[in-house]
């Protein structure tokens, strides 16, 4: 197939897993230098959630700024169905013939879902159903996870984001992927004027501060509720839970990458090549038959996160 | 007065939204509780939470009444997950407070 002339074309890479990316992502950030992009899928095998919303987003952002799109060799790639029924042409603008029934119920992955004002705490429990439909401890760590996720999407990106889910049965790894082209965690503590905040902070400081126990960058503003609603272990919860499963995490804002493989010490970066992604992507992945008593990693993470002793010293609150 | 609040009718099952958690705090159960009334939250039927609305809805309230919160709330029909969430925002919530009041 003949290529669209004039575009800058960006060869989409086989497999995105965790490991990569931030590669993905440096090159996708590119795309905001060009009037015409066209994206081609020849290679596409496989993308983990993170990767997919992250395609998502660009291109709709892209849309945003008139930037015009086109896409080749997408149904011809390997992964084509997968990546039709999870929604990712369809939430591009690109409305493809489908040649298969939808089936309702469980699935091992959930399609790609906008994340407005609008967005309901029902979407983080349809996540954690496609991942555990029984309703055991799986579904409620991703429904948590979710539910952290999509609120920090909403309420500090200042733009559209995507979510979107899947259970790898080979693998047992259980992954949720948020992305959004919004203002960064770096612009929100900026904007915000947080305390934490300081000029010349680059985004991969901005990453581990965020995901520090007790910082928010909402924290300190005055609210027309007397209140923040934010006390910033959200994601420093989540990334115990990850910790506890021997899964991964991994966040991207801007130009810096954070990143946490299982019980190991995180690890904190630019971007590679100096790229930027214009926005901030978190991936989320549990291994599945590691995830136990819900409850007991709960507690296991609030000791880590809060330090302080649950004492039950209000057991007369409780009827 | 007592003045209680099923949780599942009012947010469903799953207790996730800080912002509306927040707001909720602000108009409905602050407004009842500076008359005098005894809020009682029933968790029956809620079978998870995240911290964020924990915390904005609980830790905060705790925050703001940290020597006196017994006189004001009662927690009914919690599953020891959620009584979990709970004492982990009231606890962290009073400490918070306390501290406040203390560097006032």
């Amino acid at each position: 197939m003949l290529l669209p002339m004039g575009s800058h074309t960006i060869k989409l890479p086989q497999y995105v897993f965790e490991s990569n990316l931030g590669e993905l992502l440096a090159r996708l950030g590119e795309c905001r230098s060009h009037s015409e992009v066209c994206f081609d899928f020849q290679q596409v095998a496989y993308y983990i959630p993170a990767a997919i919303v992250s395609v998502v987003a660009m291109v709709n952002e892209l849309h945003v700024q008139d930037v015009r799109c086109s896409f080749v060799n997408h149904k011809d790639c390997e992964a084509f169905r997968y990546l039709q029924r999870i929604d990712l042409f369809s939430e591009m603008g690109l409305d493809l013939p489908e040649d298969f029934f939808r089936r309702s119920g469980s699935r091992d992955f959930v399609p790609v879902e906008k994340i407005n004002s609008a967005t309901k705490p029902e979407l983080a429990s349809s996540l954690g159903e496609c991942i555990d439909p029984a309703g055991g401890p799986a579904k409620q760590v991703i429904e948590f996870s979710a539910g952290e996720c999509i609120l920090n999407c909403r309420q500090h990106s200042r733009a559209i984001g995507y979510v979107s889910a899947q259970y790898a049965a080979k693998s047992d790894f259980a992954r949720i992927g948020v992305a959004d082209c919004g203002r960064g965690i770096r612009g929100s503590f900026r904007d915000n004027r947080s305390k934490f905040y300081r000029e010349g902070m680059t985004d991969a400081e901005a990453i581990a501060l965020a995901i520090r126990p007790n910082v928010s960058s909402t924290a300190d503003l005055p609210h027309m509720y007397g209140k923040s609603p934010n006390a910033g272990v959200g994601l420093s919860m989540l990334r115990d839970l990850v910790r506890q499963t021997l899964g991964h995490m991994v966040v991207v804002s801007g130009s810096g990458w954070w990143k946490q493989d299982g019980v190991r010490s995180p690890k904190s970066d630019g971007l590679p090549g100096n790229g930027f992604f214009p926005g901030t992507v978190c991936s989320v992945c549990f291994t599945r038959k590691q995830i136990g008593d819900y409850d007991a990693m709960l507690k296991e993470a609030r000791r880590k996160v809060k330090g302080l002793p649950e004492e039950e010293s209000d057991a007369n609150l409780f009827l | 007065m007592t003045h209680e609040f099923f949780m599942k009718e009012l947010f469903g099952c799953f207790l996730a939204d800080g912002d509306q958690a927040n707001a909720f705090r602000f108009n409905e159960v602050e407004a009842k509780t500076s008359l005098g009334s005894l809020i009682v939250f029933d968790f029956e039927g809620v079978t998870n939470m995240t911290e964020s609305f924990s915390n904005a809805l609980f830790g905060n309230l705790a925050e703001d009444h940290p020597f006196d919160l017994i006189d004001r709330v009662r927690f009914k029909n919690c599953s020891p997950l959620i009584r979990g969430f709970l004492v982990s925002a009231v606890s962290h919530g009073i400490e918070r407070g306390k501290r406040l009041a203390r560097s006032e």
